[in-house]
């Protein structure tokens, strides 16, 4: 079995990669916390060794993948040269995109785990086990065939960036 | 005594937690041999069980309960069990499917506890049948009326000056659980072990061999002269140190490293191992090793376990943990590894139980992809990388 890590903005996003898995919606891997819009990446190589394996990099599309020179697509260029990275872009951040693959507005997610805000969002989420975080936003209407679809924004993606996008290769 | 399956639910972290100690099919050519009963080859059951999970996953704790159901068959009183209940507004249990070969009985022994002590405590026994499955043998088991039972009743309960330690009431009534087997755990604390096995000198000849692999620069092993119950590491350029009543002197702990220093713990439940295997094949032994070669090189690892595996007795148990990832690259059955992992609660994966049914190569990489949860989080560690 091919070695994975998915590199996680944050623990919502962790935590959403650990069910998915569990679930058997996306391929096995390793979640860890790792943001790669904003960390030096060069860092972590040391630590992964000589293996070549698949790094899957989960970014919100609010945190400038599109600048021509941003942090992401300098550690897309690192990774391509040791590793194969494979990049998830998500509609805004993660709250926007479950709403959008849930077909409801971002409220009415809020309301589904009694938040009101994003921070209280991010609380309740992370406190659904994961075992059963998929069956909880499958009564929202969750499908995961819509989920990291970005193509309204391809067109202003980075080329380095584009190469990579997640479904592309696969 | 043979573990079979053991349940256990609001003891410690384990919640509503199962164990399966059997294996529904045998491997072909699977290199560790012999895990059913010679004369009932439907009972087959798993003699070794490799545990690993990330740090504070509760696998000593694991050792440690299955230590107290050692003690408690043997009719030992068990201390800090009681203390150790999840919810103190409801019961906790544990219940133990095992086989004593010597026997030739099935056997399920559940034990609820409160804060108060034990609380009942119900044995099954059934004679082990050839033409059977272990399912209708267990079936067969639970419609049949208990061996024996026993409730507190509240005054008793009132007097119960033992509510401190639980002692098997079965035991105290002359009904035996299992007087027959041994066992032999070593936790990964230092000196901390449990065990009911003859203790003999220590096998200096074994011990040697297992030191000078460890440290080439030791150069024998040999019985003190001046001292009883001890004996001389001696070195290639003239040092010596001494071990007495198995403990060296601490000015001398630093003349070791600590993979040997561990080594010698490990050597003797080696010899143990070897001893009971060579002595009485037929007793059923629970030997448990817990991390106790964190400090040894993979490679040393490996070969010690290797030679623990082919050494023990034919109805013997070893339940051995480790962090080390090399260890899945060795060729055991799917079925000999077990992965724990927490969150709530402490949970088991079963490789069998998941589709990996034959010795996989794989295994490795589907641990390093987390599949059985048991890869540490390393986020917070790494974000030390650029933060203060």
């Amino acid at each position: 079995m091919r070695r994975r890590v998915y590199l996680c903005e944050g623990e919502t996003e962790q935590h959403l990669i650990k069910a998915l898995k569990e679930n058997e919606l996306i391929e096995p891997g390793k979640p860890q916390v790792f943001n790669v819009a904003q960390r030096d990446v060069k860092k972590m190589l040391r630590k992964w060794g000589r293996e070549r394996f698949e790094i899957v990099v989960v970014v919100d599309a609010d945190t400038g993948p599109y600048a021509a020179s941003s942090r992401l697509a300098e550690n897309i260029e690192v990774l391509k040269k040791s590793h194969m990275p494979c990049l998830i872009l998500q509609c805004e951040n993660l709250e926007e995109e479950l709403a959008r693959c849930c077909g409801i507005v971002l409220h009415k997610l809020y309301d589904a785990f009694n938040a009101s805000s994003a921070s209280e969002f991010k609380e309740k989420f992370l406190n659904v086990q994961q075992a059963r975080l998929i069956e909880k936003l499958e009564h929202c209407g969750f499908d995961f065939s819509r989920m990291w679809q970005m193509h309204c924004k391809d067109e202003k993606l980075n080329s380095t960036l584009m190469e990579y996008l997640w479904g592309r290769n696969s | 005594m043979i573990f079979l399956r053991l349940k256990v639910d609001n003891l410690y972290m384990f919640q509503d937690a199962t164990i399966d100690f059997t294996y529904s099919r045998r491997v072909k050519g699977s290199l560790v041999e012999g895990e059913y009963l010679e004369e009932f080859p439907q009972v087959r059951f798993k003699r070794v069980c490799v545990i690993m999970g990330p740090n504070a996953a509760g696998k000593t704790t694991l050792g440690r309960l299955m230590c107290s159901i050692n003690n408690y068959l043997f009719g030992i009183p068990v201390k800090e069990v009681r203390e150790n209940i999840y919810d103190s507004n409801r019961p906790a249990f544990v219940d133990l499917l095992y086989v004593v070969p010597a026997l030739e009985e099935l056997r399920r022994l559940r034990v609820e506890l409160d804060t108060k002590g034990l609380r009942r405590e119900t044995l099954w026994a059934a004679p082990l049948r050839k033409s059977k499955s272990l399912k209708q043998m267990e079936s067969a088991l639970d419609e049949s009326e208990p061996l024996f039972e026993w409730m507190r009743q509240d005054k008793a309960a009132a007097d119960d000056a033992g509510g401190l330690v639980l002692l098997s009431q079965a035991f105290a009534t002359g009904v035996s659980l299992d007087r027959a087997s041994g066992w032999h755990y070593i936790f990964s604390e230092m000196d901390v072990s449990s065990d009911n096995l003859a203790h003999e000198q220590q096998d200096l000849v074994l011990l040697e061999k297992v030191l000078r692999a460890f440290d080439g620069s030791i150069d024998s092993v040999r019985l003190s002269q001046d001292k009883d119950n001890a004996y001389v590491i001696a070195f290639h350029n003239g040092d010596r140190v001494i071990v007495e009543d198995g403990q060296l002197r601490p000015s001398d702990r630093l003349r070791l490293s600590r993979g040997t220093l561990e080594s010698i713990e490990v050597a003797k439940l080696l010899a143990t191992i070897i001893r009971q295997g060579r002595g009485s094949p037929d007793v059923s032994s629970t030997f448990f090793l817990d991390e106790k070669m964190a400090y040894s090189h993979t490679e040393m690892e490996a070969a010690i376990l290797n030679v623990m595996i082919e050494r023990m007795g034919r109805y013997s148990q070893l339940f051995y943990t480790t962090h080390n990832h090399d260890i899945l690259s060795m060729a055991l059955p799917s079925h000999s590894y077990l992965f724990m992992y927490k969150d709530d609660f402490v949970r088991f994966a079963q490789p069998e139980k998941m589709g990996f049914s034959k010795n996989d190569r794989n295994l490795l990489g589907y641990v390093r992809n987390d599949i059985f949860g048991t890869v540490p989080d390393t986020s917070l560690i790494d974000a030390l990388l650029e933060e203060a």
